[in-house]
């Protein structure tokens, strides 16, 4: 691990003082990181002990209440009653749709204008609010973000308890994400997340629980007890839930409970059919990346499959820059960063390391070389984003040729086709072929680069 | 205050006990008026706020659901009042001050030098977006969970997170100078 992804992971971090072991063994070994954990430390320490006025109401405001100078609580003379949180919810979601047909608006653009209207409620426990575009995007980032966590400790894992471990924990982190977009109603996100759920636990763990060997079993218990909160859980949240989202969690229940089971037996589950998910977004590509890697035992494989993640994340890089959303573009970039580092490296290493590698160094020069294609897609786009979103580019760029397979190489292959941000594409002439020759290879002096008139 | 005692006063707040009531409002009053002066710079804002944010939870306590999270629950009632405040006070554009604009204006570059830890602090923390000074007083002042502040602040936890993120970041920033004498000193 390196200082980049140590720093941001204290940043980020819920407890700055209990870091996970990759960010521990950097910071035994990093002096500039260890400092500006113990800064972050005292910084909050120091904000938890700031000064505060005492507050004088609090004795009047409570014998006003002991002396029933209050109103009684509203409900509180009646029976409790079955709160129906998805009443209001669905009554916006209808309007929105009947408004949307009517004035011939997108149901969707309709919903993001709703939402980025400042939600400010009258009753003290208002329905979450709808989540708009920018911080949907954010939050989707970050769940990117700690599911490639887990990717690469699984990426990397030498023995199959460590694979189903990391892939546990992968599948943790998706349940919480979509327990908090239960409040939603059935959103496209919780969708997502929930079927990508499934397939870590119906595909990923109870299809390759089988073959641990029997000292290896006891690892599953924890995974066992894992899967049956998450089963009660998902049900619990389904009695409250509007009918469409009480479905999609009893569907994520049925798949805890029915994996939890085969892992109980000690057998694997027969492979189920592995649909392609609609929406090829990169937390798609993490998720199911691991789900294949958990029963991928060559290395030149796994560091093949992660430069195409790699490929992807610096699209995405492009995406955000282009758009002027630095923050998002830098944390990819570190994300991309980790995923050569502790990755691609890594994989390369034990392919390297392997006896059986010996007739495979054209295949072992094949997929270092890969890193070529994402250098191109930062270098060709690197003139045409808006200059405050060139220095972070240009990062991401640089950590590319650090980590990666080093400067351009004569040998490295055609270059991946252009990536044009959307809503920056261009209409093209139909018939004409976007030129696929990379800048500054082929080109003649003085002639216009169509490739560049075309990417962003 | 332990989570089952906390557990048994809900429930006799939720069934319209004022004294129940008074239990958890005596107990959760100090913290929930801290984060308000700290969103407000106001003793006298947050006094009201406060006052205001325990009145409308008594009102609706019984409308909440058993396993409610009464503490996310109550910076959220909290949370929306200050949102009322602001809007009346600047004529409707609060609710965009809990997403990006800056908090209150004081240039802390004359005082720095001189100025107490605490102060320095202080001001640093006003300096802050009041969104991201809202998280990050959430996570350090009152050691909410990042799923807990999503509640409170009606955001999502990631989007917790990341405003504790930049916000963390842009105090080390601020501050970069300041810790370093510190550290030097000792």
């Amino acid at each position: 691990m390196k200082c980049a992804q140590t720093q941001g992971w204290l940043l980020a971090a819920e407890a700055i003082g209990e870091p996970p072991v990759g960010v521990e063994r950097h910071l035994d070994c990093c002096a500039a990181c260890r400092q500006m954990q113990a800064r972050l430390q005292r910084l909050e320490e120091r904000t938890a002990r700031l000064p505060a006025p005492v507050s004088k109401r609090s004795g009047q405001f409570l014998a006003d209440l002991l002396g029933s100078k209050f109103p009684p609580s509203r409900s509180a003379s009646r029976p409790p009653a079955v709160r129906r949180r998805w009443i209001m919810p669905f009554a916006v979601g209808l309007l929105s749709m009947v408004l949307g047909i009517i004035g011939g608006i997108g149901i969707d653009r309709f919903g993001l204008q709703h939402g980025s209207v400042p939600m400010i409620a009258e009753g003290p426990e208002p329905e979450p609010p709808r989540l708009s575009e920018e911080r949907r995007e954010s939050s989707r980032l970050a769940l990117t973000g700690e599911a490639l966590e887990h990717h690469l400790r699984l990426a990397v894992a030498a023995s199959r308890p460590a694979k189903l471990r990391a892939l546990s924990d992968l599948g943790e982190t998706l349940w919480h994400h979509a327990k908090s977009r239960v409040g939603d109603g059935p959103s496209e996100d919780l969708l997502l997340v929930s079927e990508l759920y499934r397939r870590v636990v119906d595909n990923g763990l109870a299809e390759t629980a089988g073959t641990l060997a029997a000292d290896e079993r006891r690892e599953l218990t924890p995974i066992i007890a894992r899967l049956r909160t998450t089963e009660s859980e998902a049900r619990h949240l389904a009695d409250s839930a509007m009918p469409a989202t009480a479905d999609i969690l009893l569907r994520i229940a049925a798949s805890s409970a029915g994996s939890a089971e085969i892992l109980e037996r000690g057998r694997s589950a027969p492979p189920s059919p592995r649909t392609p998910l609609a929406g090829g977004d990169l937390l798609s590509a993490v998720v199911l990346q691991s789900v294949h890697f958990i029963d991928e035992p060559d290395p030149l494989e796994r560091a093949d499959g992660l430069n195409d993640l790699a490929e992807q994340m610096a699209q995405r890089i492009v995406f955000h820059a282009a758009r002027g959303e630095s923050d998002e573009a830098a944390f990819i970039e570190r994300q991309l960063e980790s995923i050569f580092v502790r990755g691609v490296e890594e994989n390369l290493k034990q392919a390297e390391q392997s006896d059986d590698q010996a007739g495979r160094r054209t295949d072992l020069e094949r997929v270092r070389q890969r890193t070529g294609r994402v250098e191109s897609i930062l270098e060709r786009n690197l003139t045409h984003v808006p200059e405050r979103a060139r220095p972070g580019l240009e990062r991401a760029l640089q950590a590319v040729r650090k980590h990666g397979a080093g400067h351009p190489h004569p040998d490295r292959g055609p270059p991946g086709p252009d990536f044009i941000p959307p809503g920056l594409r261009k209409a093209k002439p139909s018939g004409e072929e976007p030129s696929r020759t990379p800048p500054g290879r082929s080109r003649e002096p003085g002639k216009v680069d169509e490739s560049r008139e075309q990417s962003l | 205050m332990d989570e089952q005692d906390e557990y048994h006063w809900i429930e006799a707040a939720r069934r319209g006990n004022p004294r129940a009531f008074a239990v958890l409002a005596e107990h959760y009053w100090p913290s929930i008026h801290r984060w308000l002066w700290g969103l407000t710079g106001s003793a006298h804002a947050a006094d009201d706020l406060t006052q205001e944010t325990f009145l409308k939870a008594w009102q609706m306590i019984a409308r909440t659901r058993p396993d409610t999270n009464l503490r996310a629950w109550l910076y959220r009632i909290a949370r929306n009042s200050f949102c009322d405040s602001h809007r009346k006070r600047q004529d409707g554009q609060l609710g965009k001050s809990l997403e990006g604009q800056s908090g209150r204006e004081r240039d802390p570059a004359d005082s720095l030098l001189d100025a107490e830890a605490d102060e320095l602090l202080q001001h640093a923390c006003e300096r802050l977006p009041v969104g991201l000074r809202a998280a990050f007083l959430l996570r350090a002042q009152e050691g909410l969970s990042f799923c807990e502040i999503g509640i409170a602040l009606g955001v999502a936890a990631d989007t917790a997170r990341w405003r504790v993120f930049k916000a963390r970041r842009m105090l080390l920033k601020q501050l970069g100078p300041w810790l370093e004498r510190e550290e030097q000193d000792s």
